[in-house]
């Protein structure tokens, strides 16, 4: 359940930002122990942004990334994803709104180091943001034309499929929706966890390499799916043993 | 037709390539400039030149089509505009592009069908290849589109730099370049009369004669200019919007080569439009 204020959205200034950075480089990482960050001069470095409500949802570190995912994509669905792309709005939400979720869901998992800091609350990479690759993941693999609009979300931010949102993120295909659909339809239905790593791993570099002589951006959903189960057939006879 | 490291394994029609005779012209896309709609989303129009006639025929039967592919990385907007015409009007949402955003256009198999072509190179003479739907038949020039460059204020030093207070303890001045905009560091007094006098048209002509320019060409030179700036593909926005101007403004298209130090100077002078000069012309007027 999430509320929308009666205020504007805040982010912090690109400033801040990079005073952000610098300083978890130098290995400042002590104001992530406390319960809450402590911003400097806050109204010189946090600002309204014209135009977009504020809201708010509850997200929960016990409860699976698909949930929270849901949860939190559902609050900020109207977020352009022209605001989803700006570093500072991700960095604000990280250290201000759901400074403790994050602290929560990486905290246990992770080393609380430089690494952890950069990866989580600010963005090394983006795709290791701890809200960014949540709502992106949904941006990316919802699909409104099914009842249930989140069936593929859940296959990519299934916890045990970490590894399929490690290497399908890093593709330019993850973010062409029919590809997204096709592949994700074929990894809902395909159980097996035997050398799963390495099966996904295959698979997208399959299509990594038919991209040179076929225009997948041309391609519709089904394609996707159905050369995925080619690029399994290929898998299982080069492997000599079928994965089932 | 080898692409990107990729060969095609049948002939495909491109620039410089003798698959197809004649090959694509050098200038197979004409653009024109990109303009805003009423609800302020972006619109671009452009225009193909593919006079190859069999494959013209092709599309007249539906057996092929044209599009442009568009990719936005940063805001991972990814689409596929089709069209059986040459003319293209492609709007773009202000909500879901920013930054670079490419363009490729292609002429694609919209079925699989037997193709054969009286214009292949003489190697296939009367060869037949199987097409599938999505193969390439005609690869046209690619492009892209800086939405994050300041076009309406390209000459404002302002669109490549800006100054920011440096952090306590720091006395001198100091540039980063690793930054989208150039980033001019300065203790916080000299920071505070900088926005104070660089505000006043008397004083404004002395400040980007020292400070600006001097910033910019300790940036220029420090640069490892490596390539050709005409040749570059930059990720940061102060180099690209330096790469458009010198590409697109007459008086600055001479000093594209930048591993020539000479031109750097030049260039920063010609970039901020002879600050020294308007500076003697704002005194003299003043005497």
């Amino acid at each position: 359940m999430h509320t929308i204020n009666d205020s504007l959205q805040q982010t912090f200034s690109k400033d801040y930002v990079y005073s952000l950075k610098k300083s978890v480089k130098n290995g400042n990482i002590e104001a992530y122990s406390n319960d809450t960050f402590e911003v400097e001069d806050p109204s010189k470095n946090i600002y309204k942004m014209p135009g977009i409500m504020g809201r708010k949802v509850v997200l929960d570190a016990s409860k699976s990334d698909y949930e929270n995912a849901i949860a939190f994509y559902e609050a900020y669905k109207d977020i352009s994803p022209l605001i989803a792309s700006q570093e500072s709005f991700w960095v604000y939400l990280t250290h201000v709104e759901y400074f403790e979720y994050v602290k929560k869901r990486w905290f246990g998992q992770e080393e609380m180091s430089v690494s952890t800091i950069q990866k989580r609350f600010l963005m090394s990479s983006k795709w290791d943001n701890a809200l960014y690759r949540l709502w992106w993941s949904v941006y990316l693999t919802k699909d409104e034309s099914l009842e249930n609009p989140y069936v593929y979300t859940e296959v990519i931010l299934r916890a045990k499929n970490s590894d399929l949102l490690q290497n399908f993120s890093k593709s330019k295909l993850y973010r062409l929706a029919s590809a997204s659909h096709g592949i994700l339809k074929f990894f809902s239905e395909y159980e097996s966890r035997k050398k799963f790593s390495e099966v996904n791993r295959h698979i997208i570099q399959y299509f990594n390499r038919l991209s040179g002589v076929k225009k997948l951006v041309y391609m519709n959903e089904d394609f996707f799916y159905e050369t995925a189960k080619t690029a399994l057939t290929f898998y299982n006879l080069k492997n000599a043993t079928v994965i089932d | 037709m080898s692409q990107n490291n990729f060969s095609y394994p049948y002939p495909v029609l491109a620039v410089g390539t003798d698959d197809i005779v004649p090959a694509l012209c050098k200038d197979n896309v004409i653009l024109e400039p990109i303009t805003k709609d009423d609800e302020g989303d972006y619109v671009l129009k452009l225009s193909l030149v593919m006079e190859d006639e069999c494959l013209n025929n092709y599309i007249a039967e539906g057996v092929a089509e044209y599009i442009v592919e568009i990719d936005c990385p940063t805001t991972h907007y990814r689409r596929c505009i089709k069209s059986s015409s040459k003319k293209f009007e492609i709007k773009l949402p202000k909500r879901e592009v920013a930054n670079r955003v490419n363009f490729h256009p292609l002429l694609i198999a919209r079925n699989d069908f037997k193709y054969s072509n009286p214009n292949f190179h003489e190697d296939y003479e009367n060869e037949i290849f199987d097409m599938d739907l999505g193969d390439v038949l005609a690869v046209f020039n690619e492009f892209h589109y800086d939405f994050d460059i300041e076009y309406s204020n390209l000459k404002a030093y302002s669109s490549i730099m800006v100054f920011r207070e440096a952090p306590e303890g720091q006395e001198e001045i100091s540039y980063i370049t690793d930054e989208d905009k150039i980033v001019i560091e300065m203790p916080a007094k000299a920071l505070e009369q900088y926005r104070q006098f660089s505000q006043d048209p008397q004083y404004a002509p002395a400040i980007h004669a020292s400070v600006v320019q001097s910033a910019l060409v300790a940036v220029l030179l420090q640069e490892d200019w490596k390539t050709h700036i005409g040749d570059g593909d930059y990720e940061l926005l102060w180099k690209r919007t330096i790469h458009y101007r010198v590409n697109h403004e007459e008086d600055l298209k001479k000093y594209r080569d930048l591993t020539e130090k000479e031109n750097l100077f030049r260039l920063s002078q010609k970039l901020l439009r002879d600050p020294v000069q308007r500076m003697f012309d704002k005194i003299t007027s003043e005497l």
